[in-house]
């Protein structure tokens, strides 16, 4: 198995540490985040595995070879960009081709694979268009199917939902990792939407100034946050009983069955769900709850004496 | 794995192509002028202020430095009210043939300034077309105006220079937020307020930078002062004491020259800077078309209509002449004797045809040179924005300040001997300074007409190419190549059309090898040899007019 690994990797740009002795294990196969807030350095290291930037210091490995010295031409990384950087003097047809022609396939061969990634991407009738007449999530599916066609080792997507709608987003979230279970590539996806980052996910590594604070599943992520960065960056939190709790982890209860007293400061309707906060006036202490809408409208209102308890 | 990052060879060749810059830019633009400022206070070796006195002493030479100062003034007025109300009318009124119209009110740009003036005065001089027509239409004994002087000239200038302020006000307009003139409006403004309120803060870095250049033009302006004439100015003082080999006092008046307008420009920026505008979303947003009081539509659609005349009828002129004997021009009122003749001349006697040749070859040449140098520097500069890149962007884009007559002064001041940036070998009256004059006028508009084409390829595309494979050349040649060269060579293409009619360097440093078209219309003129002067105007026309198409085809987006 050719799992990717990252050893003590520290980068340094004009004597400021942009990336701080990372280590990090790509399982083979798997669909791996590194998520972050802006300028933690995900990009950057993103571009150290694309072989864009040699570390200042330590080895990047693809199973068992060192690459760290490998110009990116030699690395065969698929890469799809931020802004996609699709080349404008060519159609869409001809983007695809690009790495393959590039590696000498024979005329027939680029056509039959060509057409099997314009195929996946549901790019079909786009071949021959010229690049500027596509929409967003179009040019998206074209870098995707760019990066794909040189059959990789390796995806690499760099923050690839920015530029799109919320809408299209959910989308192409799903439709990437559609193609990513079809293929079985080992992808690297980089964002700053924890949403995003749970959703898709088989690994989660969360980020913050050029650090790596805590990697696994997104479940351990969300359940089990090591320290406040990782806790509020994933989700929200409360502090009751010296326990980090999500909203959805609390309940509020009638004022006279035990458990924290608060009193309710706001009601927010969401669709499925009520959003509370509550204050408790001892402490000043804040707490948002979150309740499963029933269909027979909210509990409590603005300025209810409540009780707030774990949920069991 | 030894092999070198890209980074690093990128860095070997770095402070190479630094000190060759600096060689450069040092050698032919810094250093001339500090020859030009020992010419003027330097007097058989000793430092003395006695031709700066003879300047100031002598109310002639002030009253001339004063015409320059009015000459760039009344440029800015009238070009400034010209240019923004067409950019007004096409951005809010003009619907049908939008397109060929702001095709044509860009027109004057691409004709040289020697040749329009020529065809001015054809129209409008003594025994001018329209002067006659005017003559016998309104039964009058002698010609119903005189085009001399002040207002002449600054009538000619006005029609070449309002493309500055029309350009620049009319793309500043297109990030004009459109709901903020409905708020306005809905708010109760007048059109007047909507100007004053709305469209005038978004505009205004466009007004002050027009302004910036037109004044620069309109101070500097030679081909209008010294063909019209009954009006001196420095630029033409400049060559009258060149000629009279005066260079102590043509290095002064160069030196006022520039004094007058680099201290205008930091006027204008400081103002800009201290009423600093809005910054306008960078966002295009839609275009409504807006209902306007129709009194205000039809006046602004008279100047615009008045503008296209003006525009196309020089042309016409200068076309419809050339075909006429020279004896026909001068002796009919309305001459109609055709003949090929004058084009006949040109092609069959190499010597005529030869200062047409020259400046075809010269602005290739300067061109081309200009390109070697400042696409390297573009990229660089787009790519590596450090302190050093940031001065080389500086001295390249120095010679935007410069007048043409002191840039051709300093160059006689530093070349007329021996020069050791020239290894040793005098330049004045060679063949090579007319284009190295030229290379270096177009060193500002060259560079940042690059930096555009550079800039607009995103550095994700070569390291896309990259990661699907490609080595550096591959990258190069597939990418970089197709997606800068035509940017690159439409703003070679547009400089080589401002150089090939160049008229007040050419004044100044032409010589028996490098005798330039501009220099022949005007001697042939001078020498009642009007048919072949006007022939060649239209050959010079021609050939801007077949590079403009080329632009058009390289680089659509250019104008628009």
């Amino acid at each position: 198995m050719s799992d990717v690994v990252l050893q003590g990797i520290t980068h340094r740009f004009e004597s400021e540490d942009v990336l701080k002795n990372i280590d990090l294990t790509i399982p083979h196969g798997s669909f791996y985040t590194l998520l972050g807030p802006s300028g933690c350095g995900k990009t950057t290291l993103l571009r150290v595995l694309a072989g864009f930037i040699v570390p200042s210091e330590g080895r990047v490995f693809i199973g068992s070879e060192d690459v760290t010295e490998l110009p990116c031409e030699k690395r065969n990384m698929g890469v799809v960009f931020q802004n996609y950087a699709l080349f404008p003097n060519m159609t869409v047809g001809e983007n695809i081709a690009y790495g393959l022609k590039v590696r000498g396939l024979s005329r027939t061969e680029i056509q039959e694979r060509c057409s099997r990634y314009v195929e996946l991407a549901g790019l079909g009738d786009y071949v021959s268009r010229h690049v500027q007449e596509l929409s967003g999530g179009q040019q998206q599916r074209v870098a995707v199917a760019r990066a794909l066609a040189i059959e990789p080792q390796m995806l690499l997507l760099d923050e690839p939902m920015s530029n799109l709608d919320v809408a299209l987003r959910a989308k192409m979230r799903e439709e990437i990792r559609a193609i990513q279970q079809q293929t079985g590539i080992t992808t690297l996806f980089i964002t700053h939407d924890q949403q995003e980052a749970l959703s898709i996910s088989d690994y989660v590594a969360v980020m913050r100034e050029g650090a790596v604070l805590q990697t696994g599943t997104p479940e351990d992520i969300y359940n089990h946050p090591e320290g406040e960065f990782v806790a509020n960056f994933v989700g929200t939190t409360n502090e009751l009983e010296n326990q980090q709790l999500r909203p959805e982890q609390l309940m509020l209860a009638n004022a006279d069955q035990g458990g924290t007293p608060v009193r309710i400061s706001t009601v927010r309707f969401t669709g499925p769900f009520y959003e509370y906060t509550a204050v408790n006036e001892q402490t000043g202490e804040q707490y948002h709850i979150l309740e499963r809408n029933r269909g027979t409208g909210s509990a409590r209102s603005v300025g209810d004496a409540c009780s707030l308890v774990p949920c069991e | 794995m030894n092999s070198p990052s890209p980074k690093t060879r990128a860095n070997a060749f770095l402070p190479l192509w630094y000190a060759f810059a600096a060689f450069l830019c040092l050698g032919y633009i810094v250093l001339p002028f500090f020859y030009t400022l020992r010419s003027a206070t330097f007097v058989d070796g000793a430092f003395t202020l006695s031709v700066f006195q003879e300047f100031f002493g002598n109310p002639n030479h002030v009253q001339v430095a004063l015409n320059s100062l009015k000459l760039g003034v009344g440029t800015v007025l009238v070009c400034g009210t010209l240019g923004t109300v067409l950019a007004l009318y096409m951005t809010f009124l003009a619907g049908k043939h939008k397109m060929i119209l702001h095709i044509l009110l860009l027109s004057p740009m691409m004709i040289p300034g020697v040749i329009t003036v020529i065809a001015f005065i054809q129209l409008y001089g003594e025994s001018g077309l329209v002067t006659k027509a005017l003559q016998m239409l309104l039964n009058l004994s002698s010609a119903p105006f005189t085009f001399k002087g002040f207002g002449a000239i600054l009538f000619v200038i006005a029609y070449t220079q309002y493309v500055y302020f029309y350009l620049n006000v009319y793309v500043a307009l297109k990030y004009l937020d459109y709901s903020q003139i409905e708020a306005a409006r809905s708010l109760g403004a007048s059109w007047g307020r909507v100007f004053k309120d709305v469209i005038l803060p978004v505009i205004k870095p466009a007004l002050l930078l027009s302004t910036i250049l037109t004044f620069a033009s309109g101070v500097s302006s030679f081909s209008g002062p010294n063909l019209i004439g009954g009006y001196k100015v420095l630029s033409t003082q400049i060559v009258l004491s060149k000629v009279n080999n005066h260079l102590e006092m043509a290095s002064v008046q160069a030196v006022v020259m520039f004094a007058i307008s680099i201290s205008v420009m930091l006027l204008v920026r400081w103002y800009g800077r201290k009423t600093s505008g809005v910054q306008a979303d960078r966002v295009a947003t839609r275009v409504v078309p807006l209902r306007a009081n129709p009194l205000l539509v039809l006046g602004a659609r008279v100047v615009v209509i008045a503008q296209i005349v003006l525009i196309l009828l020089p042309i016409a002129a200068i076309v419809y002449l050339s075909f006429m004997t020279t004896g026909s021009i001068m002796q009919e009122i309305f001459p109609h004797s055709f003949t090929l003749e004058n084009y006949q001349t040109i092609f069959a006697k190499p010597r005529v045809l030869q200062p047409l040749l020259n400046s075809l070859e010269m602005s290739a040449l300067a061109v081309v040179i200009g390109l070697l140098i400042t696409v390297p520097s573009a990229y660089i500069i787009v790519r590596n924005r450090t302190k050093l890149s940031g001065v080389m962007r500086f001295l390249i884009m120095l010679p935007s300040a410069l007048p043409a007559s002191l840039i051709a002064i300093n160059l006689i001041n530093a070349f007329a001997q021996e020069n050791i940036f020239a290894f040793n070998v005098p330049l004045i009256g060679s063949y090579i300074i007319l284009p190295i004059a030229y290379t270096v006028m177009a060193l500002p508009m060259l560079l940042s007409s690059n930096e555009v084409a550079i800039g607009s390829l995103h550095h994700t595309m070569e390291e896309a190419s990259k990661s699907l494979g490609a080595g550096p050349l591959r990258t190069f040649v597939s990418v970089v190549i197709p997606n800068t060269v035509p940017g690159i060579l439409a703003g070679g293409v547009l400089m080589f059309i401002r150089m090939i009619g160049e008229y007040t360097m050419s004044a100044l440093l032409y010589g028996i090898h490098n005798r330039p078209i501009s220099i022949s219309i005007v001697t042939n003129l001078q020498e009642y040899e009007t048919g072949i002067s006007l022939a060649y105007g239209v050959l010079v026309i021609l050939v801007c007019y077949v590079a403009l198409a080329l632009i058009f085809k390289l680089d659509k987006n250019r104008f628009v």
